[in-house]
């Protein structure tokens, strides 16, 4: 195949292999299980349709969370560009250059897309404001010298036509270079001549991303030049900016000089945390939104974890729990997750009764057997009448019992945090108030929220006459407030917050109400707030305490690198490595890099290839080759430290009398080395500083174990 | 998800290894002076004198020419042991499925990726159009890339020219494109191409699965850049114009050796593999060292004059050689050094009169021309005296002679 010769060809730089679509796709689109012995065949597609739409779910709700924790900002951040060159504070010596930094490292980089979506597209019916504006996006890599920000910005806007048509090009011979401003001047007045915009309200919007990493002077150089042709061209930058709101990144980095051409305006978001928190609340513990798949407290943890102290932003979140959708579903029995899942009954019987779904009925049939879906008295003699049928209303009846159960819990972990929240704006102290709001939503989910609801249980009942009216009216708020499946569920706490707020209503005392409060929210939480483990089928649900695959996101390639090379035999077959001693079957890089580590900060090519030919020669020894001079031997090779006419002699004898087989050897070691030395140059563990000849530096330093 | 045996085992925050180490030590004594952690090694090391031998390897051994080296190679696979770590291509589906769900992967590990990453670029080339990247390349360019992408039907204008990276993202955004797989060897090697991937990598139609090798390649993402997500959040029918990479990392620790990505790397120096010799490497070809093929070739073509004053340098040399071995104690630090066994100008012109090869200065100069030009004479001011110009041949002893040998063999 000339595909095959053209991958293998090293001196091209890039290979095209078009589409080849004569094969089916269908059949072997579907990964293989990772578990053959409890799978069917279709079991990896449907589970993978499945993901799909659980997850498309999530996905969705937590976008519009996102979105909405976008909005204020994003209408500001409009709104300001709007009234930009318009709303100008009177009396200015001269106009100010118009700049909105938006802090926006806790958040979805997509907000910048909502943005240049809402200015470029802003049509305001009712006033007539039908103007949109132009944006262009620059990013640092674009941004090393002045001319190339300029061009950057320049042709950003540029390259629209201005009458909306088709692209136009500009012959270099007439047109001004493509960094000077006055192209852009002259494009802008063109536009708006197309436009018959009269009070040029078009503002030319340029966003730059990661602001920081931008070089000061260039940006400086920047602002200058663009201040110098403001009003005629109306600019606006946006500014995003990773750091805190204060200190002032812009503030602290540039002179007052240029910040005096600016008119900076700050549109800060609530903090990172707070929003992780409210996010996680609102997908997964909200009464009101029923989530296909319960994320389990390993996975909560680590998206808290990663977060916090990676990389705070809520992209990343995303990625972490469709990732752990994605694990979710490849155990076999997930397949099920859904509502009928495989179609209605007699479909799902066609599915399953198949040869190869045998080893997946069988599994099933364990699991519900073993669970308490079924009475221990039915147990003895159900098993035999077992169909398919049965098998999968169980599975039905685990469905409805799970979900309501999740959804009990989630009304009480919310109803909890609402206690809490109460205690704590009435001045209570809360022992263990450092808890974060996903470390409660962990204990929630493993059943151990026990001493947090036990301790504001216990509150509640010393609660004075004044805090006691609010508080019950909170209570009872909430409960107003859930879902009517709930409430039918529910009925029994209800109906008691009823008659402790009606008790209040008829001017009760408040030790008659509080105390049987207090015991009656007690003996709620008990009830609803038990690990979900405990419910039937729960894996099918709930990803619980399985390990989130860490790795995938934040990885150690560089202890990869070094297990790869300390430890190379934990990587292959057990079977293939058969000695015992170790050193013996090292590949050359890892020989070569056991003397690197032994070494110290600076290494002598030389010492180090006379290091490897000594072990080389001594491994070949043992492997019982004896037909090596002695003189070839790795003791004579080594230089000694003083150059005497001996060693000359001896080397002079090694050159003399070897014999082809003993050159071949020599040479063969030389390119082994050289390949071994080269290899680890090429993973970057070797600096070549050339203040000493022919020495390399070390580049890592940790210890082999 | 999948990944490599072992790998859970290392792939463990290296923080977090210290974390653990360091508290193994407080939790039993013993211990404390087995472990180190690196930045305490460095420290240690820095204060300490570097001792090293005064051996320069450069002088003491005489770098391989290309085919030696190969040749070499060959026999080494004998003795050598190359490990081999189990793959399993049904790796292939799981990570076209991750592809698909909008991540895009990157391999890092010990060991040559690149002939699994080429079986799995035959793999998906069955769901789209796919282009390989041979980043290791040092001439491959970012252009290079967008014109193997425009080879994609569809995506090449009217223009002959390669399309920009913005008419390819934006061609790629539209929800009835093909799919494009672009596999890239070796990302870290050219941060270029690294930046221009960014900007193509969110979009929805474009899957990348690329590896990296150095040690210190997560370094060339910012954390911006990681955590962005394929498709933005606010809404999915509009191409992003975010950059960032949306990778998912796999161990795929191989063990291979980097026979291809070192191709271009000069086998005779020792810091032939480094990134700027590399890249300098490919535009001086008479670089490295002088083979006795390349020397066959320029004799070959030489009149008869020139090919007998090269064979009388030669024996010259090669007896300077010979003679040196027994009485010259001084040089025998550096053996092989060819320039001990020059020879001045002047004495080679006498030589030259005798053998009636060149009459004057300027016929000896035209002959020895041609050879300066190939770099089969090299030339130096002689040490200690001024203006006097000493040549040689930059042959190792053994090769030299066998050459003589056969130009005497063809002369006769």
């Amino acid at each position: 195949m000339t595909v095959d010769t053209d991958l293998e060809d090293i001196n091209q730089t890039t290979v095209y292999i078009p589409f080849n679509d004569s094969d089916d796709v269908d059949t072997d689109a579907a990964p293989p299980s990772l578990f053959p012995e409890r799978d069917f065949h279709q079991g990896c597609q449907l589970r993978f349709q499945a993901c799909t739409a659980a997850w498309g779910k999530c996905l969705k709700r937590m976008q519009e969370l996102i979105h909405s924790l976008h909005m204020p900002v994003v209408e500001s951040v409009v709104e300001q560009v709007k009234k930009s060159y318009t709303d100008e504070l009177p009396g200015l010596p001269y106009p100010e250059l118009p700049v909105i930094s938006v802090t926006s490292s806790s958040t979805s980089s997509s907000l910048f897309d909502e943005i240049s979506f809402r200015l470029e597209e802003s049509t305001d019916e009712l006033f007539e404001d039908t103007n949109d504006h132009f944006v262009t996006h620059v990013f640092p890599n674009d941004c090393t010298t002045i001319t190339g920000t300029m061009k950057t910005i320049v042709s950003g806007f540029v390259s629209r036509s201005p009458t909306g048509g088709q692209d136009i090009k500009r012959k270099p011979s007439t047109s001004l270079a493509a960094y000077n401003i006055a192209l852009l001047e002259a494009w802008y007045r063109s536009v708006c001549d197309a436009r018959d915009d009269l009070h040029h309200r078009s503002r030319l919007v340029v966003i730059m991303h990661d602001f920081e990493q931008l070089e000061p002077q260039v940006v400086q150089d920047m602002f200058e030049i663009c201040s110098s042709h403001i009003p005629r061209l109306p600019l606006v930058f946006i500014l995003a900016l990773a750091s805190p709101p204060s200190p002032s990144y812009i503030r602290a980095t540039y002179p007052h000089t240029m910040l005096a051409l600016l008119r900076v305006r700050d549109y800060p978001f609530p903090p990172a945390e707070k929003s992780l928190h409210n996010i996680l609340l609102e997908t997964f513990f909200d009464p009101t939104f029923e989530p296909e798949i319960m994320i389990g407290p390993t996975t909560i943890d680590f998206a808290v974890e990663f977060f916090t102290r990676h990389s705070s932003s809520l992209g990343g979140l995303l990625s972490i729990l469709q990732l752990a959708h994605m694990k979710h579903f490849e155990e076999p029995l997930s397949v099920l997750a859904p509502a009928q899942a495989l179609g209605r009954s007699n479909d799902a019987a066609k599915v399953l009764l198949t040869p190869d779904a045998f080893p997946f009925l069988d599994a099933l049939f364990a699991r519900v057997h073993e669970s308490t879906l079924i009475t221990p008295v039915e147990h003895a003699t159900s098993w035999r009448s077992t169909t398919v049928d049965s098998l999968l209303s169980s599975v039905e009846t685990a469905r409805d019992a799970f979900r309501m159960r999740a959804k009990l819990l989630r009304v009480a972990f919310r109803l909890v945090l609402r206690v809490r929240q109460v205690m704590l704006v009435h001045g209570h102290k809360i022992v263990q108030d450092d808890q974060t709001v996903p470390d409660l939503m962990c204990l929630a989910l493993r059943g151990r929220l026990g001493s947090v609801y036990g301790h504001l249980c216990s509150m509640v009942r010393k609660l004075p006459a004044a805090q006691l009216e609010d508080f019950v009216r909170v209570v009872h708020d909430f409960f107003e407030g859930v879902p009517e499946d709930v409430k039918a569920e529910e009925d029994e706490v209800i109906s008691r917050v009823e008659t402790a707020y009606k008790m209040l209503g008829r001017g009760a005392s408040a030790q008659d109400i509080s105390g049987p409060l207090g015991n009656w929210l007690s003996e709620y939480f008990k009830l609803r707030i038990v690990a979900l483990e405990d419910a039937p089928l729960w894996d099918i649900w709930y990803t619980g305490s399985t390990p989130f695959p860490s790795e995938l996101i934040n990885p150690s390639p560089r202890a990869s690198i070094l297990a790869g090379l300390i430890h190379p035999q934990d990587y292959v077959s057990p079977g293939q490595w058969s000695r015992d001693d170790e050193d013996d079957d090292l590949p050359d890089i890892s020989i070569l890099f056991k003397g690197y580590l032994e070494s110290a900060k600076m290494i002598n090519v030389y010492d180090w290839f006379e290091s490897f030919v000594v072990f080389l020669e001594a491994r070949k020894r043992r492997v019982g080759n004896t037909r090596i001079p002695d003189g070839a031997n790795g003791t004579s090779r080594t230089p000694s430290r003083k150059k005497g006419k001996r060693k000359q002699v001896e080397d002079e004898v090694v050159d003399e009398d070897a014999g082809e087989d003993e050159e071949g050897w020599l040479v063969e070691v030389q390119a082994r080395f050289i390949r071994a030395l080269q290899e680890l140059d090429y993973l970057g563990f070797i600096k070549h500083t050339g203040r000493k000849a022919d020495h390399v530096m070390r580049t890592v330093f940790d210890s082999p174990e | 998800m999948d990944s490599d045996e072992g790998s859970e085992l290392y792939a463990s925050d290296v923080e977090h290894n210290y974390a653990t180490n360091i508290f193994k030590e407080s939790e039993t004594d013993g211990l404390i002076d087995s472990y180190k952690p690196s930045f305490d090694a460095y420290f240690t090391h820095a204060s300490s004198r570097t001792r090293t031998s005064t051996n320069v390897f450069s002088q003491r051994v005489v770098p391989l020419s290309p085919e030696e080296h190969n040749a070499a190679l060959a026999r080494a696979s004998v003795h050598a042991y190359t490990p081999q770590v189990p793959f399993d291509s049904s790796s292939f589906k799981r990570w076209a499925r991750e592809l698909d769900e909008g991540f895009n992967i990157l391999f890092y590990g010990l060991g040559s990726k690149r002939g699994i990453l080429n079986d799995f670029a035959k793999h998906v080339s069955r769901r789209g159009h796919v282009t390989v990247v041979n980043a290791f390349h040092p001439s491959v360019t970012v252009r290079d890339m967008l014109a193997s992408i425009a080879r994609v039907p569809g995506v090449q204008s009217t223009s002959t020219s390669a399309p920009t990276q913005e008419r390819i993202a934006e061609h790629f955004a539209s929800s009835d494109s093909p799919h494009l797989f672009l596999i890239v060897h070796s990302l870290d090697r050219s941060p270029k191409l690294a930046r221009a991937i960014s900007s193509l990598a969110l979009s929805p139609h474009i899957h990348i699965a690329a590896s990296i090798d150095r040690l210190n390649a997560p370094l060339l993402f910012s954390a911006s850049q990681l955590a962005a997500r394929k498709g933005s959040s606010f809404s999915s029918d509009r191409a992003t114009k975010n950059v960032g990479y949306s990778w998912l990392w796999h161990d795929l620790t191989t063990l291979a050796p980097y026979t291809s990505e070192l191709t271009f790397a000069d086998r005779s120096s020792i810091s032939g593999a480094s990134s700027s010799r590399a890249r300098v490497d490919i535009t001086n070809p008479v670089s490295g060292p002088l083979t006795e093929t390349a020397a066959m070739h320029v004799l070959a073509a030489v009149t008869a004059k020139a090919k007998k004053l090269f064979s009388l340098l030669a024996a010259k040399q090669l007896e300077n050689a010979d003679s040196s071995d027994i009485s010259e104690v001084n040089s025998a630090h550096n053996p092989h050094d060819q320039q001990h066994f020059d020879m001045s100008y002047d004495a080679l012109f006498t030589l030259a009169r005798d053998a009636f090869i060149a009459t004057n200065d300027t016929a000896l100069r035209a002959l020895l021309g041609e050879f300066r030009d190939h770099g089969l004479v090299v030339s130096a001011a002689q040490p200690g005296t001024s203006g006097s110009e000493v040549l040689w041949i930059p042959l190792r002893k053994e090769r030299l002679s066998k050459l003589v040998g056969n130009l005497d063999g063809d002369a006769t």
